[in-house]
């Protein structure tokens, strides 16, 4: 993939979607990267009503919490009343031969173990990134045919494939954040540049969880062929209201016309 | 609720039609009332023809479509092309009637 192409995905991932949030998020990051800002617009003030560092970084840390809270609020909230009140629900074994088959053809030597979960606080389909448990929602395999949910199996197969990519390439991004901010630190008030990395973190993984879902969706098209996926996509298209992406998702409208592609025999990148 | 509509429900046969492509291919079978191949239908309702060979499995599978591989001859050639036609079912036909008197009820 050219450095132009992917120069357009970080493009697209920015402005593709333009929830207020994340226009917050990407002023406060310029604002942020500009040595001073911050210190020099409170100090301007008089000094009757001059605020304390504490709480200057209190109320960036509210702002950059306010503009990600619509994000991980569905994703924490349902993990939390996932484990407090689905307890009762337990997970059933979802014993087939095509899922053994399938992890073999994608090459993972790991156990597999896939689960179906009549809890109501799991949406969809995920993998435990601990465990390389996938668990799917019952109300999934009622509605999708079997054909389809071993594609949706196969992208959560794919996550635990790119698995330990995945963990190396999160430590090499935090290493990366941490240095960049350092030496912005050198040069302005620290709490300007706790912030820049932590704003420049939640872009940067987010970046980078859009790319794994496009290479879980690739391996699981590699290995069954690009149908079921698109088919599974263009469903949950068709019921939901917005198609925007979220911060660990891309659009469906997006991995549907990546996938499309496969279906004339054109060759994708896993970047 | 009608009755069938209810059987269809229980047997799983709503959830295969509630994709739009299949619920499109399902109603072109219907109406064209002749057997048709992947490819025509393909062109008519503008799906990739390798998503209509998915989604006529999945009917398929549900009892809606038969389908049985013949021999045709495409664009005037003098060979045969072993293609796949294929025809809506009576259960189809409940099915669509049931979802019509349905929507009327509403």
């Amino acid at each position: 993939m050219t450095r132009l192409t992917q120069l357009r995905q970080v493009a697209e991932y920015v402005y593709l979607t333009f929830p207020i949030r994340r226009l917050l998020l990407f002023a406060l990051i310029v604002l942020s990267a500009i040595p001073g800002t911050f210190f020099s617009v409170f100090y301007s003030l008089p000094s009757s009503i001059r605020i304390d560092y504490a709480y200057i970084y209190a109320s960036m840390i509210c702002v950059v919490g306010f503009c990600m809270y619509g994000a991980y609020k569905g994703s924490v909230a349902m993990g939390v009343a996932s484990l407090v009140f689905g307890r009762k629900y337990m997970p059933h074994r979802y014993r087939s031969p095509s899922v053994r088959k399938l992890a073999r053809k994608m090459g993972i030597t790991k156990k597999v173990e896939v689960y179906t979960t009549s809890n109501p606080w799991v949406k969809g389909p995920y993998t435990n990134g601990f465990t390389s448990k996938v668990y799917i929602p019952v109300s999934w395999v009622n509605r999708f045919p079997s054909k389809e949910i071993l594609a949706t199996i196969g992208h959560e197969l794919g996550h635990v494939k790119t698995g330990r990519r995945f963990g190396l390439e999160m430590a090499g991004i935090v290493a990366f954040v941490a240095t960049s901010s350092f030496a912005l630190g050198l040069h302005t008030v620290p709490i300007i540049a706790e912030v820049f990395e932590f704003a420049q973190l939640m872009l940067l993984m987010t970046w980078l969880s859009w790319r794994n879902e496009r290479r879980a969706d690739l391996l699981s098209a590699a290995a069954m062929g690009p149908e079921g996926l698109i088919a599974v996509f263009e469903q949950l298209r068709a019921e939901s209201k917005r198609d925007d992406g979220s911060e660990t998702h891309p659009p469906l409208k997006d991995r549907i016309a990546r996938l499309s592609k496969l279906l004339d025999g054109e060759e994708l990148t896993d970047t | 609720m009608p009755i069938l509509a209810l059987k269809f429900i229980l047997d799983e046969t709503a959830e295969a039609m509630m994709h739009p492509a299949r619920f499109q291919i399902l109603q072109y079978l219907r109406q064209t009332k002749e057997p048709q191949f992947v490819d025509q239908i393909a062109k008519a309702k503008g799906i990739h023809p390798r998503m209509v060979s998915h989604h006529l499995d999945v009917l398929e599978e549900k009892g809606l479509v038969e389908s049985r591989f013949e021999l045709v001859k495409v664009n005037g050639s003098n060979r045969g092309v072993a293609v796949r036609m294929c025809r809506a079912t009576d259960k189809a036909e409940k099915v669509l009637l049931d979802i019509e008197e349905s929507m009327q009820v509403k």
